[in-house]
């Protein structure tokens, strides 16, 4: 069976989804439905909303994230997520191997083009 | 864990949002139950959030399409199974078969007791085997170990208990003499 392109995706947006949403909260705290908002912006990265509380709690077990409670001016109170120390040093490590990781396979496409 | 629809709703949105929540939970069964509760609360919010943008009760259509946008249960639930580590989970499994094995161990010796020479180092064995893996262990291997735990403890202080009757029974009836027994002569008349 051939791979559709959205399978592709499917695929590779596995182990590396969690470190967009590292990067994200490297700006600072940041609530679920904004972090899906900015990750919904590319429909490449994150396809349906609901999928993204199952990997959020995942990080919180890992201890890459924290949550706390805070009012908000509109509606109930969200629960931000904070990028922990143990989850910036995971992102580093992922920012570090991404950079040539992506290169090489950029490379390799181009020049078999 | 129930689930509930998140305020600003009524009626048919009221029972959308109820039934999709409720489809969720049932969809994450297999999910532990701790990261279930996690991805169910944090969906509500989402969707109350959503809601609270809205300066009005949004309709029918507005609520298929955020529900939409959230996707299918399945999919999520699909998601959840997908992210659990398989050698975290592989690792509970063998706990959990350890605890009963141990358990086994020890509720064997428990009732050989009354051979002693075989149950006590059997329920040495398994108790301290438990209280080993006890260290590493998470709910629920961790509660089959102290179940294992508690019966090696049994079976030892049962024996200790029966040998020490036997003795204290034993020196009751007091030291036998090698001495053959001298009777007095029964006076004659």
């Amino acid at each position: 069976m051939l791979p559709s392109p959205d399978s592709v995706q499917a695929q590779m947006r596995k182990g590396i989804l969690e470190f967009c949403v590292l990067a994200h909260l490297r700006r600072g705290p940041s609530y679920g439905r904004e972090i899906a908002g900015v990750l919904s912006r590319d429909s490449s990265l994150l396809t349906s909303e609901g999928t993204l509380y199952p990997l959020l709690a995942r990080l919180r077990k890992q201890g890459w994230v924290e949550t706390s409670r805070q009012a908000s001016e509109l509606g109930p109170p969200r629960r931000y997520y904070t990028l922990t120390a143990d989850g910036a040093a995971a992102l580093e490590a992922f920012s570090a191997a991404w950079g040539p990781f992506s290169r090489s396979v950029t490379t390799l496409l181009e020049e078999t083009r | 864990m129930t689930s509930r629809p998140p305020h600003r709703t009524s009626g048919p949105n009221e029972r959308l949002i109820g039934a999709y929540l409720v489809d969720l939970e049932h969809a994450l069964s297999e999910v532990e139950a701790g990261e279930r509760d996690d991805v169910v609360a944090s969906v509500r919010e989402h969707i109350e959030t959503a809601l609270s943008e809205y300066d009005r009760e949004p309709t029918v259509d507005e609520v298929e399409t955020l529900l939409g946008q959230l996707g299918s249960v399945d999919q999520i639930a699909r998601d959840a199974d997908d992210g659990t580590d398989r050698s975290d989970r592989a690792a509970q499994d063998a706990g959990s078969r350890d605890g009963w094995i141990l358990v086994g161990l020890a509720g064997l010796s428990l009732v050989l007791f009354w051979f002693p020479l075989v149950s006590v180092p059997l329920a040495l064995g398994a108790g301290i085997a438990a209280a080993i893996s006890l260290r590493g262990a998470r709910d629920p291997a961790n509660r089959r170990y102290r179940i294992a735990i508690t019966l090696s403890v049994a079976t030892v202080l049962i024996i200790f208990l029966l040998g020490l009757g036997l003795v204290a029974g034993g020196s009751s009836t007091g030291p036998v003499s090698d001495q053959p027994i001298e009777s007095e002569p029964i006076p004659a008349g």
